[in-house]
Parts: C-alpha cells; sequence; structure tokens
C-alpha cells in the first residue's frame, strides 16, 4: 500500500482547526495587550534611567530575551505543578495541581515573553525620535506627560507598527509550544482527531494552513495601519 | 528682566560655564559671540533648564530660583517664561505649521483651541507664512521652517526669547528671510538673547554684544564697543577670523 493522502480528513481537519482559532487568539492577542501595556511601562523606565528599576529591568530583559520561548514555558509549568500541592496544602486550599488551568499558564508565559520583547520594540521605537523633539516640547513647558503623549507617541507609532505586528506574528506562531503543555489548540486539537486513523500528515498541514492563514491576515491589517498613521506630509513616514 | 548670577555648569571633569554674570533689561536683544565650543549652547540651554547648572541664580520675570535648589514646579515656571529658538528648528514632525504654533499655548497653558489657533494665525501671518499653516515641517524650505520655529516662539509670549545660531543651519539665500523676521520681532520690543554670527545683525539690532570664551564673558558692551573698538586681545582674534576685512576697517 502506497502514500495516499487523505483530501476528505484533511478537509475535515481544517474545520476542526478552525474551530481552535479563538484559543490561538486568547493565547496571542492577551500576551499582546500585556506586553504592549507593561512593555511601554518598561521601555519608558528604562529610557528616563528610573534609578534602581531601570537596571533591574535590564537585567531581566537581557535574561529572558535569552531563553528560548519552549524553555521559559516548560520552566513556568512545572515550577506552577510541581510547587503547587504543597502550597494549596499549607495553605489549606482543596486544589490540587490538576485544578490548574494549563491555558492560563500558557497565557502567563507567552505574556511574559511578549512583555521583554514588546519592552524592547517600544524603546527602539522612542529612541527613533530625535532628541530635538523633546527638547523643542520641553521648551515651550511641557510636561514629559505631555510630551510623550503629544510629540513622541504619535512619531514612535509608525516605527512600532510593523515591529509590533511581526511580535503578533510570532506570539501567534508560538503559541503552538502551548501544545506542549497539554493546552488543547490547534496542534494538540488535530492532532486527536488523527489519533484513531493515523493521518498525522493531514492534521498537521490542517493545523499549517490555519497558522498560515492567520498570520497572512495580521500582515494584512498592519500594512492597513501602517497607512494610517505617520503619513506627516508629503515626504511620507518621517 | 533676567537676571543671571555665577551660572556654573560642567559636563563630567569638563567645566564649560564659569560662573557667568549677565542682566538684561526689558526689550533688549542681546547678541552672544564666541568661538566654536566656548559654552554659548550651553548658556542658552541652562536658561531653560534643558541643562541643568551646577550652581547660580536665574531670575526670569516674576520668578527666581537658585539652581543648586531647584524644584520641577519652579523649572516648568522657568520654560513657561522663556522660548528658544533652535539651531536645527527642532518643529514638531507630527503636526502642521499652524499646529506647531498652537501647541505650546493648547497643551501646557491649556487655552482654548479656537483662541490659540486665532493668535496663531495672527503670528504666522507676522511671520510671513499666512498661506503655510497646513504644511508639515516636511513640506517647508529650511527658512520657512526656522520662521515657524520663531512664531512658535512669539506664540507663547515669553519673558525672552532664546536663539541658538537659527541661521547657521540655512542655506545661505534663506537666511535673509529669517534674519529679516527677527529684526521685525526686536523692534517691538521684545527681549531676545541671540547666539549668532552675523555681524550685520548684531550691528543693527543689538543693545549689547557679548563674548565669551572658555566658559567666561571676556568683553561686553554696545555693538559699536565690542564689534568695532574691542578692548581685548582674545576678542580682536575672534573677530579678525569671523569678519571680512572690509566690514572690519569701518
Ligand atoms: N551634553 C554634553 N555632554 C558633554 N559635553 C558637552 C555637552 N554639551 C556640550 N558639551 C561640551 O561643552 C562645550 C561647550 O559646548 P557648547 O555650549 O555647545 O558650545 P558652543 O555653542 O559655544 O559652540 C563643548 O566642549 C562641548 O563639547
Ligand atoms: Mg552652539
Amino acid at each position: 500500500m502506497g502514500f495516499q493522502f487523505d483530501i476528505s480528513f484533511f478537509v475535515y481537519e481544517i474545520g476542526i482547526a478552525i474551530q481552535y482559532i479563538p484559543v490561538v487568539l486568547l493565547l496571542s492577542i492577551v500576551p499582546l495587550m500585556v506586553g504592549l501595556l507593561l512593555g511601554t511601562g518598561i521601555a519608558i523606565i528604562r529610557l528616563f534611567k528610573v534609578r534602581a528599576l531601570a537596571q533591574l529591568f535590564t537585567i531581566v530583559v537581557v535574561f529572558l530575551r535569552g531563553v528560548p520561548l519552549l524553555l521559559q514555558l516548560t520552566i513556568l509549568y512545572l515550577t506552577v505543578t510541581l510547587s503547587f500541592d504543597s502550597l494549596a496544602q499549607t495553605l489549606d486550599l482543596n486544589m490540587t495541581s490538576k485544578d490548574i488551568s494549563y491555558t492560563l499558564i500558557a497565557v502567563i508565559g507567552l505574556s511574559i515573553n511578549a512583555t521583554v520583547y514588546l519592552s524592547e520594540v517600544i524603546r527602539a521605537a522612542l529612541q527613533s525620535v530625535n532628541s530635538g523633539q523633546y527638547e523643542a516640547a520641553y521648551s515651550i513647558g511641557m510636561t514629559s506627560l505631555q510630551m510623550l503623549k503629544r510629540i513622541v507617541i504619535p512619531q514612535a507609532l509608525p516605527v512600532a507598527i510593523p515591529l509590533i505586528g511581526s511580535n503578533l506574528i510570532g506570539l501567534i506562531k508560538g503559541s503552538a509550544i502551548a501544545s506542549l503543555i497539554s493546552v488543547v489548540e490547534i496542534i494538540n486539537g488535530t492532532l486527536f482527531e488523527a489519533n484513531g486513523n493515523y493521518k498525522f500528515l493531514e492534521a498537521y498541514l490542517a493545523a499549517a494552513i490555519i497558522y498560515w492563514a492567520l498570520c497572512i491576515l495580521v500582515e494584512r491589517i498592519v500594512a492597513f495601519l501602517e497607512t494610517r498613521v505617520g503619513v506627516y506630509g508629503k515626504g511620507g513616514v518621517v | 528682566m533676567i537676571v543671571v548670577k555665577g551660572l556654573c555648569k560642567s559636563f563630567g571633569k569638563q567645566e564649560v560655564l564659569k560662573g557667568i554674570d549677565l542682566t538684561v533689561e526689558k526689550g533688549e536683544v542681546v547678541v552672544l559671540l564666541g568661538p566654536s565650543g566656548s559654552g554659548k549652547t550651553t548658556f542658552l540651554r541652562c536658561l531653560n533648564f534643558l541643562e541643568r547648572p551646577d550652581a547660580g541664580e536665574i531670575t526670569i520675570g516674576d520668578t527666581h530660583v537658585d539652581c543648586k535648589s531647584v524644584t520641577k514646579n519652579e523649572i516648568l515656571q522657568i520654560r513657561r517664561n522663556t522660548a528658544m529658538v533652535f539651531q536645527l528648528y527642532n518643529l514638531f514632525k507630527n503636526k502642521t505649521a499652524l499646529e506647531n504654533v498652537m501647541e505650546g499655548l493648547v497643551t501646557p497653558r491649556k487655552i482654548p483651541k479656537i483662541e490659540a489657533e486665532e493668535i496663531s494665525r495672527k503670528i504666522l501671518k507676522k511671520v510671513g507664512l499666512g498661506a503655510k499653516h497646513d504644511a508639515y515641517p516636511s513640506q517647508l524650505s529650511g527658512g520657512q521652517q526656522q520662521r515657524v520655529g520663531i512664531a512658535r516662539a512669539l506664540a507663547l509670549n515669553p519673558e525672552v526669547i532664546l536663539f541658538d545660531e537659527p541661521t547657521s543651519a540655512l542655506d545661505p539665500e534663506l537666511v535673509g528671510e529669517v534674519l529679516a523676521v527677527m529684526k521685525k520681532v526686536a523692534k517691538e520690543g521684545l527681549t531676545m538673547i541671540v547666539v549668532t554670527h552675523e555681524i550685520s545683525f548684531a550691528r543693527d539690532i543689538a543693545s549689547k554684544v557679548i563674548f565669551i570664551d572658555g566658559g567666561v564673558i571676556v568683553e561686553q558692551g554696545t555693538a559699536e564697543e565690542v564689534l568695532f573698538h574691542p578692548k581685548e586681545e582674545r576678542t580682536r582674534q575672534f573677530l579678525k577670523r569671523i569678519l571680512p576685512a572690509s566690514d572690519y576697517s569701518i
């Protein structure tokens, strides 16, 4: 018996994969939002060299950037599950590690990862704004907050948006790693269906197509946003 | 009135300003001259705390500060009493000419938008850019950008406008239009401190010329005195380098 590609099973698996898109979005959009929020805070703290905090975050960022996402997630997963039972016991909670949502652990892990990368993205975008802009803002009597809101962020956005977009694509693809800590997302969902008939190629291909479609969609949205921000006159993005 | 006493500023071990004393009366136009690296820019930047002086006292209008114990609020107060025109214009790139002029009124001073726009339109007209309200900086020539820079400063109605070599980044044919605007506002009685090597401007407009070298005031007096009858050898050496021979012999 030679190799046979089961088209109808493949189509069926695409349908299954589509059902898990919300899980992928949860695993990527929430970390993106958390990352944007915390990352902006960290970037500003590092940029304005806030004492102690700036150094602390620099060390954390450099450390986490150097560890693969796969390891970050599994280490977080193991730490939480292994320490949870004894922690629950001492706190007299009627829970065991079985009750923790693996999805939540994955969301937290991906959020940490996104925060690290986005803090660097936002720092680079803020630094791309010429120091003369900061000085002019101060010279007309703006406070630091007014300057950020009115001058710096609007100019940093055109630089940041494509980078944020590629980070989101990274998060969508990175969410696949959550399958290794038992989160049922696109990969585990489609593989589960193939367990009985061993048609794993169809399952993996269906998953791949959906990831690809999601990433294309994000790219389109980013391209659209890029045309909407930062066209200051005919010189284009300046 | 502006009074500066004993202003000092170092960068690391390098002492850039070594105790500057200066009094500028209301409506005076003071021209600062000096070789490159003598501390002219640093002095202007200290006056509005873009650079934090190490020591000295600054009085601008009703705000008096001791640089050693200056508070955030006092810095904001001083900045709102001064305006600066930069060598490289530093117009807000994300704002049109009109928005650039309005920004200092609307955001820090909370003047209603309609009123701010009216003021700003008038001032843009005064600097000859009535037709360029909606242009972004990238669509303007250097001379036009600098005139917007002057308009932005004028809109704030400050005690003093600080000019840091406002024409030195311009193509020669654009210098005239900017100097003309500066002369116009000087004649309206604005207090100005101007770093420039445009001797004609100093000769025609300055009520006082100050020569700075090595972080100290070497010589000061009227334009006539300092430019054409300098007492100090260092001033003479400097003028010989920047003045065309014919000018100097007048
Ligand atoms: N931010 C800074 N950090 C270190 N050194 C500086 C800084 N700004 C100016 N300087 C130094 O201070 C001296 C005076 O500079 P500046 O005030 O720009 O002179 P000028 O405007 O008269 O040419 C120069 O030697 C310059 O290198
Ligand atoms: Mg200078």
